[in-house]
């Protein structure tokens, strides 16, 4: 029984060793936190500081930190994003930034008028997500110490399938 | 300005300071007193922690009706755009203390998530209800001068001109930080370029931004006073670089400018000076 026990002990052990691999341990301590995801994350992608806390997009400069500023942002999703739909509410992406620049774990989220979670047509969703998933011109934010990986969101407002407005 | 500072602060810090509980138990609300209790350490950690939500949650399950939790739960979920969750938290907070919560809801549901129809119900709500709909969350705005900002981004210009011109007449003390610069930007695309020159001029006396600067390089331009336009945003283009600019962190502004604007101010101004 107790060779049992600790073969359980010691098959907790690994599991937990594994997944702290895949998931930095800061991923589990905060609200909204995005932890990683084999079967649609990017391996290849990784935090600089996973053992830090990730930062939030206000908590360093500007609320979007892109090359060009939101002007530029906007441009590239007007210039590539199609109306296909009759869409309306807010859709969300929130993703990682590392302090390369480079952007992974994109998580989506939609609602609405009325603010209540409702799912967008494919054709819309799947645009949203391929133009943020290229998105390349995303610049890292420091603290005081140098470049810092940090959690971005942006929401777009559709109606009708229209891009109204892109936040933050 | 250093008072107008300082009375924004004490409005911004009251607006969301934690309630003290001695207060509830002073008038015999004991399950406010421990819903207040259970968040006594809620400044000791980062916002986004766990624990943070755990105790916001024990505080609603001692006492439901505590609206300070709801405020304080959706005020995460607002800064990490799950629109869902906040709305779902604020509309608590609203329920149970909506003379405090009613207004702020419509400056949120504009900053955050462009929602400017409901914006301007909340605050139109408020008003009526409470009289004074009070300050956005940051202290920046009146809500009534906010209530034009929203309309100037439903493309209600001219009614948000009459908002602001009413708001300056009746109360003047509601006046914001940058209440005067959207005002002159209103009547420079209206092309009435005196009276966006008087409240630029007003507005830098206040407090001078590269936004402040830039409107006012602009002005000149379309006065062909192209010369000094060129100084006014060369001026522009310090302020920016330096960080005197509209910026706070959590979203992009109205009338905020981006290095590309003073740019192409800059190639309109040089393309006129040499004709």
């Amino acid at each position: 029984m107790r060779t049992i026990g600790l073969l359980f002990s010691i098959l907790a052990l690994t599991s937990c060793k594994t997944f702290k691999q895949d998931v930095p341990r800061t991923d589990l301590y905060n609200t909204d936190d995005i932890a990683f995801d084999g079967s649609r994350d990017d391996p290849s992608f990784s935090l600089c500081h996973p053992k830090e806390k990730t930062y939030q997009y206000f908590n360093r400069q500007d609320a979007i930190q892109f090359e060009g500023g939101k002007p530029a942002l906007e441009k590239i999703f007007r210039s590539n994003y199609k109306v296909k739909s009759s869409d309306n509410g807010w859709l969300r992406i929130r993703f990682l930034v590392n302090c390369k620049g480079e952007s992974d774990r994109f998580r989506i989220m939609s609602a609405d008028k009325n603010w209540k979670q409702k799912d967008f047509s494919k054709t819309c969703v799947n645009q949203l997500l391929n133009i943020t998933k290229e998105l390349d011109g995303w610049l890292p934010k420091q603290n005081d110490d140098g470049d810092i990986d940090y959690y971005q969101y942006l929401i777009f407002k559709i109606d009708k399938g229209k891009i109204t407005k892109i936040l933050p | 300005m250093i008072r107008l500072l300082f009375c924004a602060i004490l409005i911004s810090s009251n607006l969301s300071a934690q309630p003290n509980p001695n207060y509830y138990l002073h008038i015999g609300d004991t399950a406010m007193y421990n819903a207040c209790i259970a968040i006594k350490d809620l400044d000791s950690l980062y916002q986004f922690r766990r624990e943070i939500m755990e105790m916001l949650n024990e505080s609603i399950e001692i006492c439901p009706r505590f609206a300070y939790a709801y405020w304080e739960k959706s005020a995460i979920y607002v800064k990490s755009g799950d629109f869902i969750r906040w709305k779902e938290n604020f509309d608590k907070a609203v329920q149970y203390a909506p003379d405090e919560y009613l207004g702020f809801r419509g400056a949120l549901r504009a900053k955050f998530f462009a929602d400017y129809q409901g914006a301007i119900q909340d605050i139109e709500e408020a008003e009526k209800r409470f009289g004074d709909p009070g300050y956005t969350n940051d202290g920046n705005h009146h809500l009534n001068f906010y209530k034009a900002i929203c309309y100037i981004n439903l493309g209600e210009k001219d009614k948000a001109i009459g908002i602001m011109e009413n708001e300056l007449q009746t109360h003047p003390e509601r006046r914001g930080y940058y209440d005067y610069l959207h005002l002159a930007v209103l009547y420079l695309e209206k092309g009435e370029l005196d009276k966006a020159w008087s409240y630029l001029q007003k507005q830098k006396a206040l407090t001078n931004t590269a936004e402040c600067e830039f409107y006012i390089s602009k002005t000149l331009f379309l006065k062909h006073s192209y010369r000094e336009a060129k100084v006014a945003s060369k001026k522009c283009k310090e302020l920016f670089l330096h960080g005197n600019r509209f910026d706070n962190g959590f979203s992009v502004l109205t009338h905020q400018i981006f290095r590309s604007d003073i740019e192409s101010l800059e190639q309109d101004i040089e393309r006129a000076l040499l004709k």
